[in-house]
């Protein structure tokens, strides 16, 4: 497949658009800038800027788990376009964010991407823009140091700039490129890569290829990307659903949630999911149809009775999974949408996963509660476990007997009784069997302590 | 600051693997041991060699010279004949025209061998005598009548895991070849006068005949000082037997697999006290997981023996130690050397030692602190109180008291959210302690246009190495520090060069710096004296004087006078007798404590590493915001070994942990609030201006996370056992809370 897309001002274009962005950028452009450290995502060195014609803002994605074609129309920035005598760089460079150096562009691009797209532009935020660039030298208190002086100096004037590619190209920060006005993009049916999908053949159907480009080397299948950047018809509101696009980014997602304040807890979700630039990619189709164990989607939806809409059917999301990273989806099925009935989005819902790290981790255990109480008694409960068995897994025998529970009490004597049964955890590198079925248990005490703290604060 | 910041942060500075290439070039890709032990019986490279693109593939029977790059012992082939001896073993090296059809090349070979049984447990390699080298033993007193007489004694096992450097650069080299017979081979290594040595070797080549350049690196810790080597030379085997250049890089898996990692241990210790919580005696015994071959691992276990009492005085101590074979890829160097592993172990026995005696540990710390005076086992006498100046000026600037108290009190009625403070004592020596290593030789050049070069035998990996020279350079010579530039280290213009290692880099090359510029300073002031007739001092500085440093440098060059200036420095006063096991083995110690907070969350098992203040002996900085960068980066790193950072392995020996998703180091949100104090003790003769090193010992202030979560976990389960296992992640956290 062809690519033609803006780089850095200049357009580029040729016949092989399964090279991944970042081989082509160090490789046959020499623009060695951009450093790959861990190319899979992970570390954020190699972190570019991207603005596709149907998006308002340029947007920090991971170089190493793009390819060519799916920059395809795009505007690519990066470390090697950006001006020299660069201000920002300067605040950067005296606050000892960088030692080795090697994270240190993708560390400029991800600040540059909170200038971008920050709300507030605090400490906080910037901490949380960041966090997906690992370093292994200086301990990030450099990192916070020039949020700090970063925040300071631009916050201010960008929070009142009504253009802040404008305002960052007239300090310098950014090229002075010619920047793509903002179009609305395609409907689903005319995506360019969706009529593709009722002839696929050997071709492979990615979301946004997070997960994809880990294993799959470049140009040994073809793959249609069915991700879409489009910022129209993200989440739609109807009577009885809150229906959220499968194939948009899953930060854009969360962004329209949040703007139509339709599902709170989904910011919560939000947070604990990947990195921002794996956000930025990532679709919640591809997390669903991978099917993996500890998806956090799948924990999550599948505790909000979603129905999954794909381009054959409707079908409830527990449905959808036959075994370990196995779907019933069929060849030529797309997963397009996924719908919350809106009558759950008014419970209470608590999404919670541990990991090693905490945030930017796979989850060892991850667990999703959506509660509903009366009188200080549960009267309506889902409770979703993921990690612990071969496909997440609802509690329902648990659920049942936690009807009429009151908050007086503890759940432990329930959890214990009904637990075991239900799951079937593995050894692997993130923790032990024994762990995980304490974790489990632990996890659904956890749900209960925030039952009742949100009971007390209504 | 770092001067190279600027170029970091837009991108502009050149690693190994943004150095321009030859059209030429040939891309290598390593065939290795699929096995962890076995012999090798044949090689089937036929398809490969078919494959298009694929240039060369070549074997042990290719190397014209020695097939051998082992240093401390000869026990590590550059391409297997026979014996393999880890998974990731190199066996063959395939040369093609790009990177993919190298590695396809590679993954076309076949191999025919017989398994052999394997051991991966460091204590079963120690009872079937698997050992590189003598078990060591420092004795200091009697312990066996301290022992016997004692009111407390106390003992148990400690576990030390293994860490994963993850430098975030790779293994990467390339050779270049040069006329008939000579090379320069580009290297991302902490040593590249042993890459010249070993390359020559390996190629039956003079030593003159390889030049060595490192740019900088991405990342090291100890991960490049010796485990640069295989590739470096494979590369200069393939451009020697091609005549083309080549460009050897690992990609981050195969980094993962192949490499070694820091020495797991495994250790028995024994303390005793008196009444009071005075540390009576002490006996310990360290099983050092070497890995397959000998690599640095005897080196490493001698710093062991070295920090057995961390910053405690002991008066009866018996330490022994033996480093142990195994069939892991050859563990080696990572900052801290052997230390925190001596240290995690002193600390384990003297947190058992405050359980068994119902006291707060800090106090049994506090009252065994090392005093002016004391002798070591080893020989060495405390020669200052700086231990005790950060102790105490910690506890007074950071109200270390009053945060236990309040500590306490959110704990009494134990709520979910546990809060621990643990406070880390540390003495830590500096110098090689292989005595010969200990040298430096530096040349400072200045160019007519008046700007300054200088060459030095370290290599800048982030430590700031190249900027604290600038400064010294700037100093001594008293011109602008912006009119100095530090070469990329080469094997050419720095010869005979030691590796950059245990945090020794700064002070032998400044040293040497010093000496340099104060012989060009004095024929500069001589020459100005009698050309212009003006008396100037050695103190002089010339960016405020009236003859102008152009002006002077012009004259000078005019009037034939030499402007390069080579100079050379050895630590003076440096032995040790490794028979008698006494001796000066280090210039001078370095002192700091940390106190780490953390909080547990005991329904779920995960922990925060809430904030870390540390006070240490800096003597005078050169550049504070590189030494912060030094401390606040070596805790965190130290803080992950100490919890997160947890390396698995299959039962045949397969990495299971093999990339950022599965091996996990700290992020930004996981990281602490750092805030530091340095003590700017008056003088220290052996550092250049006075200044400390500061490399390694602030990774050891981060072990105290481990103690501050096991704190937090024994206030919730009284009866949680003893678990002295490094890393303390949220798994075993976890588990031992509901044990």
């Amino acid at each position: 497949m062809t690519f033609a897309f803006d780089l850095n001002g200049k357009a580029v274009s040729g016949d092989d658009g399964s090279v991944l962005l970042i081989d082509f950028l160090r490789y046959q452009l020499h623009l060695s800038g951009t450093k790959a450290a861990c190319r899979e995502g992970d570390c954020g060195s190699c972190q570019v800027l991207v603005k596709s014609p149907a998006a308002r803002m340029f947007k920090a994605m991971p170089s190493c788990l793009m390819r060519l074609q799916d920059c395809q129309n795009c505007q690519v920035i990066t470390i090697d376009g950006l001006p020299k005598n660069n201000p920002l760089i300067t605040t950067l460079a005296s606050s000892g964010a960088s030692q080795c150096g090697y994270c240190s562009p993708g560390l400029t691009i991800g600040l540059i991407n909170w200038l971008l797209n920050g709300k507030a532009l605090s400490e906080t935020e910037g901490a949380s823009f960041i966090n997906a660039n690992l370093c292994r030298c200086t301990g990030y208190m450099g990192q916070k140091r020039a949020i700090k002086a970063i925040g300071e100096e631009y916050s201010h004037l960008l929070l009142s700039a009504e253009d802040r590619v404008a305002f960052l190209q007239k300090v310098n920060v950014l090229p002075k490129i010619v920047v793509h006005a903002y179009h609305q993009n395609t409907t689903p049916a005319q995506s360019p890569y969706y009529a593709q999908v009722q002839n696929k053949s050997a071709a492979i159907l990615a979301g946004g290829g997070t997960d994809l480009y880990l294993h799959n080397k470049p140009s040994e299948n073809p793959v249609i990307s069915l991700l879409k950047t489009g910022e129209d018809h993200v989440v739609r509101m109807s009577d009885d659903c809150v229906s959220i696009s499968a194939l948009h980014p899953i930060q854009l997602v969360a962004d329209t949630i949040d703007t139509l304040a339709c599902l709170p807890a989904f910011s919560s979700f939000n947070h604990w999911f990947a990195s921002l630039p794996i956000r930025n990619r990532a679709t919640l189709g591809g997390n669903l149809a991978n099917a993996s164990p500890i998806a956090d989607g799948i924990c999550f939806f599948m505790a909000l009775d979603t129905i999954i809409e794909t381009n054959l059917r409707q079908v409830p999301i527990g449905q959808l999974f036959s075994g370990f990273k196995q779907t019933d989806l069929s060849l030529n099925e797309v997963i397009t949408w996924l719908h919350v009935p809106k009558s759950v989005t008014r419970d209470y819902i608590y999404f919670e996963k541990v990991s090693r790290r905490g945030t930017t981790d796979i989850a060892v255990v991850n667990c999703c509660g959506r509660w509903q109480i009366t009188d200080n008694n549960v009267s309506r409960v889902a409770l979703v476990l993921g990690g612990a068995s071969p496909v997440p897994v609802r509690l329902t025998s648990l659920e049942n007997n936690l009807l009429g529970h009151s908050l007086q009490e503890s759940i432990e004597e329930l959890v214990d009784t009904h637990l075991d049964a239900a799951i079937s955890p593995i050894d692997d590198s993130r923790g032990s069997k024994v762990y995980r079925r304490l974790l489990a248990k632990q996890l659904l005490l956890s749900q209960w302590e925030s039952v009742k703290e949100k009971a007390n604060h209504a | 600051m770092h001067n190279d910041s600027e170029l970091h942060f837009s991108g502009q500075s050149t690693f190994v693997d943004d150095w321009p290439l030859p059209e030429t070039t040939l891309y290598a890709a390593v065939f290795v041991s699929p096995i962890a032990n076995g012999l090798l019986k044949s090689i089937d490279a036929q398809k490969a060699r078919a494959m298009p693109g694929v240039k060369a593939v070549l074997t042990a029977a290719d190397i014209a010279g020695e097939n051998q790059i082992g240093e401390i012992m000869p026990d590590e082939e550059l391409l297997a004949t026979k014996n393999l001896k880890f998974i990731g073993k190199p066996i063959a090296l395939v040369l093609a025209d790009s990177p993919a059809t190298a590695q396809q090349g590679a993954q076309a070979i076949e191999i025919a061998y017989d398994e052999l049984a394997t051991e991966f447990n460091v204590r079963n390699a120690y009872h079937n005598n698997m050992t590189f080298g003598d078990e060591r033993q420092f004795t200091k007193g009697d312990t066996k009548s301290a022992f016997e007489q004692a009111k407390w004694v106390v003992s148990g096992q400690v576990s030390c895991a293994a860490q994963e450097h993850l430098y975030f650069e790779t293994q990467i080299s390339i050779a270049i070849p040069v006329d008939k017979d000579r090379l320069k081979i580009i290297s991302a290594s902490q040593n590249p006068s042993a890459i010249q040595k070993l390359a020559a070797k390996v190629l039956g080549l003079s030593m003159n005949s390889i030049e060595v350049e490192v740019p900088r690196l991405g990342g090291a810790f100890g991960g490049k000082e010796e485990q640069a080597k295989p590739w470096a030379c494979l590369a200069a085997l393939g451009a020697q037997l091609t005549g083309h250049p080549v460009k050897l890089a690992l990609s981050r898996q195969q980094d993962m697999h192949w490499t070694g990692k820091r020495h797991p241990y495994s250790a028995d210790y024994r303390i005793a006290a008196d009444e009071t919580g005075r540390i009576q005696a002490y006996d310990v015994k360290f099983l050092q997981d070497g890995g397959a071959v000998a690599d640095l691992s005897t080196a490493v276990l001698e710093r062991t023996l070295f920090h057995a009492t961390n910053a405690y005085q002991i008066p009866n101590a018996n330490v022994k130690a033996v480093s142990c074979r195994t069939h892991h890829p050859s563990n080696t160097a990572f900052r801290g050397f052997g230390a925190p592993q001596a240290i995690f172990t002193i600390e384990a026995a003297i947190d058992h030692l405050a359980c068994a005696m119902n006291l707060p540990r800090w106090k049994i710390q506090q009252k065994n602190l090392l005093q002016p005076g004391y002798r070591f086992d080893y020989g060495m006498t405390v020669q200052t109180d700086a231990l005790q100046n950060c102790w105490q000026q910690l506890f007074k600037h950071k109200k270390i008291e009053m945060r236990l108290a309040d500590i306490q009190k959110h704990n009494a009625n134990k709520p979910r959210y546990i809060r621990s403070l643990a406070l880390t004592p540390l003495c830590f020596g500096i110098s090689f302690t292989a005595t010969h290593l200990n040298q430096a030789s530096v040349t400072v050049t200045i160019y007519t246009d008046a700007s300054i070069g200088v060459a030095i035998g370290a290599v800048e990996m982030g430590q700031g190495v190249v900027d604290k020279i600038a400064i010294i350079v700037a100093r001594s010579l008293g011109v602008s520090v912006k009119r100095v530039r530090v070469d990329f280290t080469n094997s050419s213009k720095s010869p005979n060069m030691s590796p950059t290692a245990a945090s020794v880099g700064a002070d032998l090359n400044s040293m040497a710096a010093i000496k340099a510029c104060e012989k060009l300073k004095l024929r500069l002031v001589d020459f100005s004296n009698t050309f212009y007739g003006v008396d100037l001092s050695p103190e002089t500085n010339f960016e405020n004087n009236a003859i102008t440093w152009e002006d002077l440098v012009a004259n000078a060059y005019l009037q034939r006078i030499n402007l390069s200036e080579h100079a050379f420095y050895a630590t003076p006063d440096l032995y040790f007798d490794r028979v008698k096991e006494q001796g000066t083995p280090f210039s001078y110690h370095v002192y700091g404590v940390s106190a780490i907070e953390s909080t547990l969350d005991t329904l779920l098992g995960t922990y925060h590493i809430d904030n870390v203040d540390v006070v240490y002996d800096l003597g005078q900085s050169l550049d504070t915001i590189i030494d912060l960068g030094q401390m606040e980066g070596g805790l965190v790193q130290g803080i992950g070994y100490a919890t997160m950072e947890e390396i698995r392995w299959d039962e045949k020996g397969k990495l299971l942990t093999d990339s950022f998703a599965t091996y996990k180091i700290p992020d930004l949100l996981s990281s602490p609030q750092i805030s530091v104090d340095f003590i700017d003790s008056p003088s220290n003769p052996h550092g250049p201006f006075s200044a400390k090193a500061i490399g390694e010992p602030p990774l050891l202030l981060g072990l105290g996370a481990f103690f501050s979560i096991s704190d937090s976990i024994r206030l919730f389960n009284k009866t949680a056992p003893i678990n002295y296992t490094l890393p303390l992640t949220p798994e075993r956290a976890l588990l031992a809370l509901y044990s």
